[in-house]
């Protein structure tokens, strides 16, 4: 299939656009929104798309532009025909027309369904089958954008499958043949009869049921075993149940009788021996009373004698201690007595140191007053100056010194050095070495001849001061009169001496106020009484002064001084205390034997009166003891004491019997006969429940049933194998039969990589090598890179890597299509190699130009054009189309003529 | 001197399960019973006094009431006193047959001349003494005849010959193992000690349970079960007699079998590995299948290997046993597998790719296949080459 011109109208941008295609290459340059994509939308529509199609695949190709439906021919070559297509879309009421030069004239869906035919499908896409429009011829036209993608991606139909391996096929040897075909078919067919498509067992199927049968037949058969196993379970039980009864009646029961038979005889004789036992019992209690009496009776007089020896021993004790407490008690009497006449001695002693020291004070006393009266006569003898006084007076002294300094600082000075001739001032001789003051206005002559007036400086000043003087002077004199001194020094003295005078008389009044001077007098007067009643007392212990004259060495202790009295004192009181302790002691110890000798006397008391008890006791047992002796002793009772011991150990045999059987330990054997009655009872009702059971299960022979049922299990289970096996058999067949179709598979993908490897070796130096996959239901797939060792998958390819290999395998699959379409196919490429490398372009260009040579018509769509020139040869055809050509020129009816078409063409869109 | 029969195992009420046709299952519980007559046949010529039974006189312990009035009517017409014991399939616990008062009733009505020995003590009769050794549950760990030791012998008649009849396997001789096959699992296995101490003073074993003939020493014999119930094990194993037995006390006992069978148990082995084997095969088996049909009972064992066509002739054969025998019984199998023309049908057809391709393949790996190791794979990858063949044979007939 060759296209050899179009002319689109009102197609989007395009008012009308005519173009003519070339035999191996039409290079359409265009910049961008030039309409480049819109022509390959076009084209394709026209090919595919019904021209009654409504919806977006028409709405798309309308013009906004240009007023009119949009409109699209084409003439192309295809079965060995040229034919002209023109669709008008025009929604429902679209036309399409398709003629040929043998005079072909279709319309409407005739031409629809014949171009149909021609390009390799049933029928056009549907309008609203829009979805399906780019899966048409997926692998001829790439559209911008789509470059990157892998050809093989999607379904089989995208690159005509179908076709590819018929002509695959029609290389090497066949896939399979219709017989290979139907007989998989059948095959397939019978394991889907058993098996789900996920290998799982069909519900209904011949295995299912057979599963079923041999799941009911096992359950059945376990049901008849169950059945078999519970009817003997039941004989047997009903087996034992009779051995039981049996050794009940035989064995248990009667033993159990006899033992009751024992017991009852037992309890008789018991009955008998009862009160001859009470007696020995008695007797026996009493024997044992008698003798516990005596012993405790032994005891307590023991106890008794040790008790009474302690008592004596205490009182011995008790008299020692009164004695030793009087003689303690009489000597602290008198060494209190002792005390008190030492306390006498030292108060009287007290009484007379007090009436001195009174004395002592009255004599001090008058000394101060003498002394006293001596110093306010020396003062009163001294002018009364006051320090007031000297201080005025020494002022008056100073001020006059001062005026007397200054008139001597302001007069002149005449002094005699040396003289010879005399010298008078104011008449006044002045001898050698004299000195004279001038303070007024003087005359001095010196010898006879010579007269001086010497007049002293200062001017009225001078005067002043010597008036001031004189003032200075009369004051002064006032006051030595009115003091009747002469000197402030002298003032100063007579004041200093009445200051020390009257210190001496402070210091006087001082020492009186320290003495306690009221009432001496009458202090000492009170002493008196208080001494006579003192030497009273001292007189009248006379004898005890004797005593105390011993302790202190033989001096009479009257005369002894204060210390010693005291030191006597303490030792006395010392003395006593030592001996009150003592006392105390005793007393305490006393005390303590008094309440112990009580005690024991309490003990005493309440053990004679027990011994007394015991005594009486011992004595009413003694008389009943003889009362029982005396007693008949019955003489059988040994003998049937031993009677009884025979029927225990037999009943106790029996008891044992009975627990080495297993039976339950009871004491009670009329208790276990009725268990065991009841065991009975319940035994022959459990043997009819048995019974029945055995005539329930028995009746329908469950042995036979079982057998019947293994069987049938055996069967149905030998049928589930079989067909399982014959499942298992068409499994590994079908499974065999895809594998040799994968096998196969491989001669078909092969060729294909040989068909796109001289492509990919025009492309680069180094060429990878191309791996393809291809399986019968999915197709081909697993498109792959080999470089050295690894293969890598187109998606992981880098964006220029991948266009470039899916241009190689869309130009591989169009060469290997193209005798299915009159050995030539258009192969379109719209902006289809954005990514690639320049340096690649070259090689690109080789790839396109050996497509070319392989008869493939090549339609390229670029903005740069100049990448693509050199596919061009020099002589080129260069058309520029610009809307509005003239109609007449149209190309199609010009490529009427043209057999071979024109090798390469570029158009340049604006 | 007293003459008697010695008979065992009539197994009256065996379902013959195995047997698919009810008919023919029918047919052959029906024989098991119409043998007790064929039994009494031999009383007369034998001048039997009484008919020893030595247990599983049915085959279970609760058979169908038809069975056991049909027994009851069969033993009725026999002249002679039927002694029975219990034995492992019919054993006499309580709630057995032998207890049921239908069984006792039908007993009474129709089979006087019928004793069941359920209790282990002497029986003495006019001329002989019995010392029954009855099975009272199915299987008993103590010895049946233990009693019988404790006996004093003296207190028995010195005069009458003393018979002791039991049921199970004796020393050495495992009759329940040795007597099981597939249809007929092992049962109970009850062990007798017949021993020189025993036989001192016993002058006659009647034994069951072992389903052949078997003398066991001078004085104990199996007498076998009078209608064969299975397919003879070895050319050894006897079915189908009665004993005719005399014995005297103190003297060796002399032991007659009698025939009482009326089917055919035959056995068959085949070896097939080509058409000709086949048809060899087909030639033999003529006579049986041109014979009246239901009298005979078939066990096949086969072996070989078959082409596909030759096996599916096989399968006609096999048909046609079906039909003609009460019963065909299988053991092992005919392997099918495409003789060279079957499998250059397959193989050598080149213009069917995917058919030969599998074939080889699987033809391969049929040979690479271990013949014992691989059982179940070469059964596969057989079945699958069946399967193939039938496939591509069905769409070359289309």
């Amino acid at each position: 299939m060759r296209l050899i011109a179009c002319k689109l109208q009102n197609v989007r941008r395009h008012r009308e656009l005519t173009l003519r295609f070339g035999r191996q290459l039409t290079l359409i340059a265009g910049a961008n929104e030039s309409g480049k994509s819109t022509l390959v939308e076009a084209l394709h529509k026209g090919l595919f798309l019904r021209a009654t199609a409504t919806g977006r695949g028409v709405e798309e190709l309308r013009s906004r532009l240009h007023a009119g439906l949009p409109e699209v021919e084409i003439s192309f070559e295809a079965a060995a025909e040229t034919w002209r297509l023109r669709k008008r879309f025009a929604g429902a009421s679209g036309t399409c027309q398709l003629s040929n030069s043998s005079g072909l004239a279709l319309s409407g869906p005739e031409a629809e369904e014949q171009l149909a035919a021609l390009l390799g499908y049933t029928g056009p896409v549907e309008g609203r089958r829009i979805a399906q429009l780019p899966e048409r011829w997926a692998h001829l036209w790439v559209r911008q954008g789509d470059a990157g993608e892998n050809p093989f991606n999607g379904s089989p139909d995208r690159y005509d499958h179908n076709r590819l391996v018929e002509q695959l096929q029609s290389s090497s040897s066949a896939l399979h043949s219709q017989r290979d075909q139907l007989v998989m078919e059948r095959i397939q067919q019978a394991v889907a009869e058993i098996y789900t498509p996920t290998g799982r067992i069909k519900a209904g199927s011949a295995l299912a049921l057979a599963q079923r049968h041999a799941t009911e037949a096992a359950s059945a058969l376990a049901t008849a075993q169950q059945q078999v196993a519970d009817l003997e379970a039941a004989m047997e039980q009903w087996r034992s149940i009779n051995e039981r009864l049996a050794t009940i009646d035989r064995e248990q029961r009667p033993a159990l009788q006899r033992e009751l038979e024992l017991q009852q005889q037992i309890r008789l004789l018991r009955a008998q021996l009862e009160p001859l036992l009470r007696q020995a019992e008695e007797r026996s209690r009493l024997e044992a009373q008698q003798q516990q009496e005596q012993q405790e009776h032994n005891r307590l007089q023991q106890q008794l004698e040790v008790l009474l020896q302690e008592q004596r021993q205490n009182l011995d004790q008790q008299s020692q201690l009164q004695r030793q407490r009087q003689r303690l008690s009489a000597s602290t009497q008198e060494l209190m007595q002792r005390q008190e006449l030492v306390q006498r001695l030292l108060d009287r002693q007290q009484l007379e140191a007090d009436a001195y020291q009174l004395r002592e004070h009255q004599r001090e006393l008058q000394r101060l007053q003498t002394e006293a009266e001596g110093l306010k006569q020396q003062l009163a003898a001294l002018p009364e100056v006051n320090a007031e006084q000297v201080k005025q007076l020494r002022q008056a002294e100073q001020a006059l010194a001062q005026a007397s300094t200054r008139c001597e600082a302001m007069a002149a000075g005449v002094e005699v050095l040396a003289h010879d001739q005399p010298i008078r001032l104011n008449g006044e001789t002045l001898s050698s070495g004299e000195r004279r003051r001038i303070d007024r206005v003087a005359q001095l002559q010196v010898g006879d001849g010579v007269l001086i007036q010497l007049s002293p400086g200062g001017g009225q000043a001078l005067p002043q001061a010597l008036e001031e003087q004189r003032r200075c002077q009369l004051e002064l004199q006032a006051l030595q009169r009115q003091l009747q001194l002469t000197s402030s020094d002298q003032a100063d003295v007579i004041e200093r001496q009445r200051q020390g005078l009257d210190r001496d008389l402070a210091t006087l009044r001082q020492a009186a106020r320290a003495i306690p001077w009221s009432g001496l007098q009458q202090r000492l007067e009170q002493l008196e009484p208080r001494r006579q009643r003192l030497e009273q007392a001292i007189a009248a212990a006379e004898a005890l002064l004797a005593v105390l004259a011993e302790d202190t060495g033989g001096r009479d202790p009257r005369t002894l001084d204060a210390t010693t009295l005291r030191s006597l004192q303490d030792q006395l009181c010392s003395d006593n205390n030592a001996r009150s302790l003592e006392l105390e002691r005793c007393q305490q110890q006393l005390q303590e034997l008094e309440r112990s000798l009580q005690r024991n006397q309490t003990l005493l008391e309440q053990q004679r009166q027990r011994q007394a008890q015991l005594e009486g006791s011992l004595k009413v047992l003694a008389e009943r003891l003889q009362a029982l002796a005396e007693h008949p002793v019955i003489a059988e009772l040994t003998t049937q004491q031993r009677q009884l011991q025979a029927w225990l150990d037999e009943k106790e045999r029996l008891e044992q019997g009975r627990r080495s059987a297993g039976m339950q330990p009871s004491r009670d054997a009329a208790a276990e006969l009725q268990t065991l009655e009841q065991e009975k009872d319940q035994l022959l009702s459990q043997r009819g429940q048995v019974e029945q059971r055995c005539q329930s299960l028995g009746a329908s022979n469950p042995i036979a049933e079982l057998e019947q049922r293994q069987a049938t299990w055996e069967e149905a289970d030998a049928e589930r194998q079989r067909i399982e096996r014959r499942g298992r058999a068409l499994q590994l067949l079908l499974e065999r039969f895809h594998s040799a179709q994968s096998t196969l598979a491989r001669r078909y993908s092969e060729p294909l990589q040989q068909a796109i490897s001289p492509y990919l070796a025009a492309l680069a130096a180094d060429p990878h090598q191309p791996l393809l996959g291809f399986d019968p239901q999915q197709g081909f797939q697993d498109l792959q890179l080999r470089q050295g060792e690894e293969a890598f998958a187109f998606e992981r390819l880098s964006g220029g890597m991948r266009e470039q290999l899916s241009a190689a395998v869309r130009l591989a699959l169009a060469e290997v299509l193209k005798p299915a379409y009159d050995n030539i196919l258009p192969l379109v490429f719209d902006d289809a190699f954005v990514n690639s490398d320049r340096e690649r372009l070259a090689g690109l260009r080789q790839m396109l130009q050996r497509g070319m040579q392989q008869n493939i018509q090549l339609l390229l769509l670029s903005c740069h054009p100049e990448d693509y020139l050199a596919l061009l040869p020099a002589e080129q055809w260069e058309e520029r189309c610009e809307e509005g050509c003239d109609p007449t020129k149209n190309p199609l009816d010009s490529a009427k003529g043209i057999d071979e078409g024109i090798s390469s063409v570029m158009v340049q869109l604006s | 001197m007293v003459s008697f029969l010695h008979s065992a195992d009539w197994q009256i009420g065996k379902p013959y399960a195995r047997v698919q046709d009810p008919d023919k299952r029918a047919r052959l519980r029906q024989e098991r019973i119409a043998m007790i007559g064929r039994i009494g046949t031999q009383i007369a010529p034998c001048q039997a006094s009484f008919l020893l039974v030595a247990g599983d006189l049915f085959d279970s312990p609760t058979p169908s009431s038809s069975d056991v009035s049909a027994v009851c009517q069969a033993i009725g017409r026999l002249e002679i006193p039927v002694l029975v014991i219990p034995g492992n399939h019919d054993h006499g616990a309580p709630g057995s047959v032998w207890h049921s008062t239908f069984f006792q009733a039908e007993q009474q009505r129709r089979a006087a001349n019928l004793q069941v020995l359920l209790k282990r003590e002497p029986l003495e009769l006019d001329n002989a003494v019995v010392l029954p050794c009855p099975l009272l549950r199915r299987s008993d760990s103590g010895d049946p005849t233990a009693w019988v030791r404790q006996l004093n012998w003296s207190e028995l008649p010195a005069g009458k010959p003393r018979i002791l009849l039991a049921h199970g396997s004796v020393h050495g001789f495992a009759a329940a193992d040795l007597d099981a096959d597939d249809d007929n699992p092992s049962s109970a296995n009850n062990r007798l000690q017949i021993d020189a101490a025993l036989l001192e003073h016993v002058d006659y074993v009647a034994l069951g349970d072992w389903h052949g003939l078997k003398q066991v020493n001078p004085h104990s014999w199996y007498s076998g079960t009078p209608e064969p119930d299975r397919f003879p094990r070895n050319n050894d194993y006897q079915g189908g007699q009665v004993l005719a037995v005399s014995v005297q006390r103190g003297s060796l006992p002399e032991v007659q079998p009698r025939p009482t069978a009326a089917l055919d148990w035959q056995q068959l082995q085949v070896s097939l590995h080509s058409p000709g084997d086949l048809e060899r095969l087909e030639q033999q088996l003529e006579p049986l299948l041109l014979a009246e049909p239901g009298r005979q009972l078939l066990l096949l064992e086969q072996s070989g290997s078959l082409s596909l066509e030759a096996h599916q002739r096989y399968g006609q054969l096999l048909e046609r046993l079906e039909a003609q025998l009460l019963r065909l019984k299988q053991r092992g199998s005919i392997e099918q597998a495409p003789d060279p023309g079957e499998l250059a049908q397959l193989i050598a057809r080149a213009e069917d790719p995917l058919i030969a391709g599998v074939a080889a393949e699987l033809q391969r790996d049929l040979e690479q296949a271990d013949s014992s190791e691989q059982q179940e794979q070469r059964q596969l990858l057989q079945l699958a080459l069946a399967e193939l063949h039938r496939a591509a044979g069905a769409m070359a007939c289309d």
